[in-house]
């Protein structure tokens, strides 16, 4: 700065700046206020985007949008499976911070054994599962501990409330709520439902507050209505719980179908199981045998023998056939009837169920004729119910069947089947020879069938069948009080390592009421032990209370010629309505 | 600044303000919504967790074990059951 030389003016001091010291602070501060509009302009315009990003990653998340997989129902809307939200609880052992005291609280949450907690959360690294399928509150006590390391996994648990009883039918899902066995398994398309995502941002509380886009939408599981009652299986699982208690069989299972729509209404096994249960499960509990297992069917086939001679003119109902005494030799072998007589009617032959009778009139057919009858009704082939495991049995070509095996197939020695095809077969003869698919759907309207016997035929049959529950027959323990029934029983020596043994599988299938039938009864009992072994000792009393129950409940009005008691309006038999 | 630049500015003011307000009042109730989504779902839970019940409560084989062990009722033989059968009413009668 310079200043005049000599004596300063009073009053005034007068200073004088270079100009360039003033445009250089002025370019120095115009060129800051420059390079911040660039960058803002730079920030905010041309890479908005970034920063729009970098913005939304603090705040937006993905949100999973959960889909529960469909009820299943009987065919009254009776839940049988049900989903519902639950948790899964695990650890990521490199993250946990816990404690001894943390540990025996997370145990007790857990309802575990501390002990098995700890060797669990034992390690260094890895993911560890310590709870499956727990509920939202069980969960959140969890969540209150805040220990470090351990979280939730959202998913849904499937309970059972019809428990054991429905248990072979519906089946159950795994812990990822997919379907294993029965209805679960068949029907896990359909069933399934399919979680959806959004992304979402998210203010400081945690709330949402945009939807930023749909990434994936949810679909929920759609529900399944079962053809089954729930109350004819329950009577049909007590039913058969006490057949095999009180005969100490191995098993035994019960097939009931609408005769109309072959829809079926229960089907039950024993032993069973509860699914919502389902810890040291044993392959025999699980087995749907009437579904899965085969067996010879014995004396339960000759009604479609007779139905075959029929169809080909052969034989009448009244036609006498020589019985030889009860004795019947082909080759080497002898084949017996339990009652000695010299000659039946055919009709007596399935009334008395003689298996020299049968065979004589298998015998006389060719091969091809009982074979196919045998086709069309089913046996040999899958009932295509589209249940995991369905045995189609075995029906061997009769291009290859000696006389022996002829004869011995028409009273079901050679043959195998399933308790559903068997039931199945005998809805021809209530419905007046047309065979309809079997449906484990409830049905809207009567599916179309084919026809694989004349009307006349099946009439016949069903009044051979008729005889059988009879004083004379083989099962008088299958009436039905106030009710026409038919039916016929089956009592099969099993097969071990190739041999017949002593042991027996009884069976009896029958249909009510007899005037307009509803519906076809199958029960099979294995290995039944003690003296009783006989279908129509230990089968046919089943039928009977199993079959007069369904009757009350789905009020089916009595047709036998003479019912107990008649009461012409309410309160006019005794006072008691 | 003229007068109409300052009525220009309130306004572009005014309409800055309200953006604002109506942007906090979408949020607000889009979290509502939310809120009663959830509410919905737990409703959804809770009708699930009830016809569980329901179908555990109501199964045969528990109101049967019910009548049999606590209420000491039987079930009935075939030879204790009697079937009435209600005729059809005449014309001249009724009920």
């Amino acid at each position: 700065m310079k200043v005049r030389k000599g004596i300063p003016k009073v009053g005034k001091l007068e200073i004088r700046l270079e100009r360039w010291r003033s445009f250089l602070i002025q370019g120095l501060l115009l060129s800051g206020f420059l390079v911040l509009g660039m960058r803002a302009f730079w920030l905010q315009g041309i890479h908005a985007g970034f920063l729009q990003q970098k913005g939304e990653e603090r705040y937006s998340r993905v949100l999973s949008i959960p889909a529960s997989r469909g009820i299943i129902r009987d065919r009254n809307g009776q839940a049988l499976a049900i989903s519902i939200p639950a948790v899964s609880v695990w650890a990521n052992r490199e993250d946990l911070e816990i404690d001894e005291a943390q540990r025996r609280a997370l145990a007790h949450c857990l309802n575990e054994n501390p002990a098995e907690i700890a060797r669990r959360l034992k390690g260094e690294d890895g993911v560890v599962y310590l709870k499956r399928q727990l509920p939202l509150d069980e969960a959140k006590r969890v969540m209150d501990l805040k220990i470090p390391g351990i979280y939730l996994q959202h998913g849904f648990h499937r309970a059972y409330p019809k428990s054991s009883e429905m248990a072979h039918l519906v089946g159950f899902t795994d812990a990822d709520d997919k379907g294993q066995e029965g209805v679960e398994l068949t029907y896990q398309a359909q069933l399934e439902g399919l979680a959806g995502a959004r992304r979402v941002i998210r203010d400081r509380a945690g709330h949402v507050i945009e939807d930023v886009e749909n990434i994936r939408s949810p679909r929920q599981g759609q529900d399944v209505s079962l053809s089954v009652d729930a109350r004819i299986q329950h009577l049909a699982a007590r039913e058969l719980q006490r057949a095999v208690e009180s005969s100490h069989a191995k098993a035994g299972a019960i097939v009931v179908l609408d005769s109309r729509t072959g829809e079926v209404l229960a089907l039950v096994n024993s032993p069973d199981y509860d699914p919502n249960q389902r810890g040291g499960l044993s392959g025999a509990e699980l087995r749907n045998r009437a579904i899965t297992d085969t067996y010879e069917p014995g004396s339960t086939i000759k009604p479609f023998t007779i139905a075959a001679a029929l169809e080909a003119g052969k034989v009448r109902p009244d036609t006498v056939i020589s019985t030889h005494g009860g004795v019947l030799a082909i080759a080497n072998h002898l084949i017996h009837d339990d009652h000695v007589a010299e000659s039946y009617t055919v009709s007596e032959v399935i009334e008395h169920s003689s298996n020299v009778g049968a065979a004589r009139i298998a015998l006389d057919l060719p091969p091809v004729t009982l074979w196919d009858l045998f086709t069309d009704v089913g046996f040999g082939q899958k009932p295509r119910l589209g249940f995991p495991g369905e045995a189609g049995g075995r029906l061997r070509p009769y291009q290859n069947w000696k006389p022996i095996e002829q004869a011995t197939m028409a009273f079901g020695n050679g043959m195998t089947v399933s308790l559903v095809q068997m039931a199945r077969a005998y809805t021809v003869f209530p419905n007046e020879g047309i065979l309809r698919p079997l449906s484990l759907i409830k049905v809207s309207a009567i599916p179309s069938g084919r026809s694989v016997l004349s009307v006349r035929t099946a009439r016949e049959v069903t009044a051979m069948l008729e005889t059988v529950v009879s004083a004379e027959g083989t099962a008088p323990e299958a009436r039905v009080a106030g009710y026409r029934v038919a039916g016929k029983t089956g009592t099969a020596h099993k097969v071990a390592r190739g041999h017949y043994v002593n042991k027996y599988v009884a069976s009896f299938i029958g249909f009510a009421p007899v005037s307009a039938p509803r519906i076809v009864v199958a029960v099979m009992i294995d290995e039944p032990s003690g003296n009783r072994y006989y279908g129509g000792q230990v089968a046919a009393p089943v039928f009977s209370a199993l079959t007069g129950e369904i009757m009350q409940l789905l009020d089916i009005p009595p047709d036998a010629p003479e019912p107990p008691i008649m009461a012409s309006s309410p309160g006019s038999v005794g006072g008691r309505t | 600044m003229t007068r109409r630049d300052g009525l220009l500015f309130l306004l572009v003011m005014s309409l800055a303000l309200g953006v604002i307000q109506s942007q906090q009042e979408t949020r607000r109730r889009y979290i509502d919504l939310q809120q009663e989504k959830d509410h919905q779902v737990q409703l959804q839970t809770e009708g699930d967790q009830l016809q569980i019940e329901e179908g555990t409560l109501s199964a045969s084989h528990r109101i049967e074990a019910h009548a049999l062990h606590e209420l000491g009722m039987q079930l009935p033989t075939p030879a204790q059951k009697h079937l009435l059968v209600v005729a059809p009413l005449s014309g001249g009668e009724t009920r």
